[in-house]
């Protein structure tokens, strides 16, 4: 039988470790009741990360976020680990590169990610924090860079707990809000960590 | 879409040149300086064809060394079609 979870009415990080509860404990089909679309984003995201597929019925003003666990796939022997491509994290934790003169920091920081967009190898996921989420609220020319790079298939991921705290959630110009679990589980999957 | 690369002796006067557009409000773009250009400062600013212009003039009075090269963004890439002007 399907089990369904009640996260109505819950703070943000609830309706999402409920779920992870359910996939850690190899559940492979459940569905998450819950009542805002920040939550709905939140939970399509740890799916696509889980190997789960997603499903949303929306009732009222409540989404029904239905979990699929993808069938395990029979790969060939030899071809396991070798042609899996290296998992890249950009992590961006400040507005500027580098410590000391911040008007040449903040200009570093802009020419790193405007190579990083013109490049032919990228990486999976680029995560702002702190002072860091300036570059995709506040600095045009970053964001402009973040958007080709997210056209390009990067995962702009932004701290949510940041945006509210400099009060910036209205100005997030490029990429998705995500919580501290998406970052937590960006920096602990990846292969390779790069702080500029 | 074609672009106008301007390029620096020093670091200094790049980020001084940033200020002086940012005053009269002209978008643009830093970016590392690129190699077939110069090998002078790593800053480069990037700018559109009539902004290049319309810097030409303003930047005439403040007596930089900068170099005016022409480029194009190609989709993904920037492809250096030749310095035009230098003063």
């Amino acid at each position: 039988m399907n089990t369904i979870i009640d996260a109505t009415g819950k703070a943000c990080p609830i309706p999402f470790m409920l779920a992870k509860k359910q996939i850690d404990a190899g559940q492979s089909s459940f569905t998450v009741l819950v009542d805002n679309r920040a939550a709905v984003e939140n939970l399509k995201r740890l799916a696509a990360s889980q190997d789960y597929d997603t499903t949303v019925d929306e009732d009222n003003s409540n989404f029904h976020v239905h979990f699929q666990g993808k069938k395990e796939v029979v790969k060939p022997e030899g071809m396991l680990e070798a042609s899996a491509p290296a998992r890249r994290v950009v992590y961006i934790s400040r507005d500027t590169m580098g410590f000391g003169a911040e008007e040449l920091g903040k200009n570093l920081l802009r020419m790193f990610l405007y190579t990083l967009s013109q490049d032919t190898e990228l990486p999976e996921s680029i995560v702002m924090l702190n002072s860091g989420i300036s570059l995709a609220t506040k600095d045009q020319q970053t964001i402009k860079t973040l958007q080709v790079l997210s056209d390009r298939g990067v995962e702009i991921l932004v701290c949510g707990t940041c945006l509210d705290y400099y009060g910036l959630l209205d100005k997030l110009a490029v990429g998705s809000v995500c919580t501290m679990y998406d970052i937590e589980q960006r920096l602990l999957r990846a292969d390779t960590v790069i702080s500029p | 879409m074609n672009r106008v690369i301007l390029t620096f002796h020093s670091t200094h006067d790049a980020i001084a040149t940033e200020r002086v557009l940012a005053e009269h409000a002209i978008v643009f773009q830093v970016l590392p300086t690129p190699v077939e250009i110069s090998a002078d400062c790593g800053i480069a600013l990037m700018v559109g064809v009539p902004e290049g212009k319309r810097c030409l003039s303003l930047l005439s009075d403040y007596h930089m060394s900068i170099g005016f090269t022409a480029a194009q963004e190609a989709g993904y890439n920037l492809e250096i079609l030749g310095s035009f002007v230098d003063c």
